[in-house]
């Protein structure tokens, strides 16, 4: 297949209960002249047409395996590369954040907006662990710092925003997140938001929770009193 | 005649498996895939919706309401998500029908095509009704079917088209592998408890995702949620974009049947 005038056509998944996240899909694509769609299902799907493409001879068809996202213009996509998508409740935390002054990339630009409420662009796997990583760290310090600014009274709605695109991020480490989410429930009082992560960490990081719990205090001290024992620096 | 060592049958059944295609779940009954997946690994097979489209087929073939599998392949578009399972022993009622060599519901909506052509409902009832078997010693019967139709099991593995039938299904390019992959089914009220999830293929990616829609998740007390958890953390084999979940799990049924 000519890796020319190739144009997305939608995602190898679904839009529905990924709205909070950013994910990396297969793409299904047009290609101009030709009737259907074409869905890639390997990330090499230049290699081996006749296993990794599927030619679904119909919109209808392609529907039934994969959702469509109805892009202002023609949005081109070569082998190799995959549909970077985040969600439009992540592309909201990430404007209240960039607001702040905390988050450097303009989403508006790098990604294009879908009619569903979805940026997406074409992205190759290196970008993609580029960009996840980064939005992660990027959150990480502006919840961190929020949180300490206010000396941990409140969640403001840049930390929740920050948690947020924590939550939706699949390269944001476990036990960062774990913390994050424990400390703005602490701060909350919720108490059952707290038991619950509290109890479902453990498990995930095969901890107790009494280990989590101090993982929490930790961090909170360092974030709140600055220092890792709670002792004030004169 | 010496029968070689890869077509003998293993000690162990091979794992039905199903891939994730929740999109259709979604739209017909409001389930998300966070949802199905729960769902599947707590063993409520009968709370996930069935699609338009197999409602339609089991009308038209005369099937009660079952859950679906594919016996020891891995399909492409069924990719991103995939299971295995087994049946603990033979749980199945004498007379329980629930295995067919083909893709039952690729038959009633005509995605495979046929030599001679289907003309209508009743010839499409006939060839099902001619190539469905039971359950109890499907297992037997399947490697009979390895052994008589490949030259190794790891060619139907692989989607290849087989030797002798059913005769009446045309290869390539007329059909896909899913006109010659093995079916099987039970009662959507019938599962539980009869079928075991033995693990999950998903992107490492989409694990956490779970997971993270899990804690905030209203529908689910504590203990249940903990279950799930624990199940994930023990039971999922974690999938890359390089290595797609499809992929993975192709390898290790190459390796079932390469080991046994």
């Amino acid at each position: 297949m000519s890796e020319e005038n190739l144009f997305v056509w939608g995602i190898d998944g679904e839009l529905a209960g990924n709205e909070g996240r950013l994910m990396a899909c297969l793409p299904f694509f047009t290609r101009e002249g030709a009737p259907g769609v074409f869905a890639a299902r390997a990330l090499d799907w230049s290699v081996d047409p006749e296993r990794n493409l599927v030619h679904l001879a119909s919109e209808e068809e392609a529907l039934t395996l994969g959702d469509k996202l109805t892009l202002p213009s023609p949005f081109p996509i070569v082998p190799g590369f995959l549909v970077a998508v985040i969600g439009p409740m992540l592309v909201q935390s990430l404007m209240v954040l960039s607001e702040t002054g905390s988050w450097g990339i303009d989403i508006r630009q790098s990604f294009m907006p879908s009619a569903e409420g979805f940026y997406v662009t074409s992205s190759h796997l290196v970008y993609y662990e580029w960009l996840g990583p980064h939005l992660a760290s990027s959150a990480k310090a502006a919840f961190d710092q929020e949180i300490s600014a206010n000396q941990g009274a409140t969640v403001t709605p840049a930390a929740e925003a920050a948690l947020s695109i924590l939550k939706g991020n699949p390269f944001t480490k476990l036990e960062e997140l774990v913390v994050r989410r424990l400390i703005a429930a602490r701060i909350k009082k919720d108490a059952d938001a707290y038991r619950t992560t509290s109890e479902l960490a453990a498990v995930r990081l095969k901890e107790t929770p009494q280990k989590v719990d101090e993982l929490v205090e930790s961090h909170f001290r360092i974030l709140v009193e600055k220092t890792p024992f709670g002792v004030r620096v004169a | 005649m010496t029968i070689p060592l890869t077509s003998e049958p293993p000690d162990r059944l091979p794992p039905w498996v199903f891939g994730l295609r929740p999109q259709v779940n979604l739209r017909s009954g409001g389930r998300r895939w966070q949802e199905v997946v729960a769902l599947l690994i707590l063993g409520d097979l009968h709370l996930v919706p069935p699609s338009q489209s197999t409602t339609t087929a089991e009308t038209g073939l005369g099937i009660p309401p079952s859950w679906y599998w594919y016996v020891a392949r891995t399909e492409t578009v069924f990719g991103r998500t995939l299971s295995f399972w087994s049946t603990a022993a033979e749980p199945w009622l004498a007379d329980e029908r629930g295995v067919c060599p083909f893709d039952t519901g690729g038959l009633w909506h005509g995605f495979i095509k046929t030599r001679p052509p289907l003309a209508d409902v009743a010839e499409k009832r006939e060839l099902f009704g001619r190539y469905d078997l039971i359950l109890s010693g499907w297992g037997p019967k399947f490697h009979l079917y390895l052994r008589e139709n490949y030259p190794a099991p790891q060619a139907y593995v692989h989607g290849q088209y087989p030797a002798k039938g059913p005769t009446e299904i045309l290869p390539a390019p007329e059909n896909t592998s899913r006109a010659w992959t093995w079916e099987a089914r039970v009662r959507r009220d019938a599962t539980k408890g009869r079928l075991l999830l033995d693990r999950l293929y998903c992107l490492e990616e989409d694990r956490g995702e779970f997971l993270e829609w899990l804690i905030d998740n209203e529908s689910f007390d504590l203990p249940t949620k903990k279950t799930i958890t624990s199940w994930i953390e023990e039971h999922t084999v974690l999938c890359s974009h390089a290595d797609l979940p499809w992929q993975r799990g192709q390898r290790d049924l190459l390796e079932f049947f390469g080991s046994a």
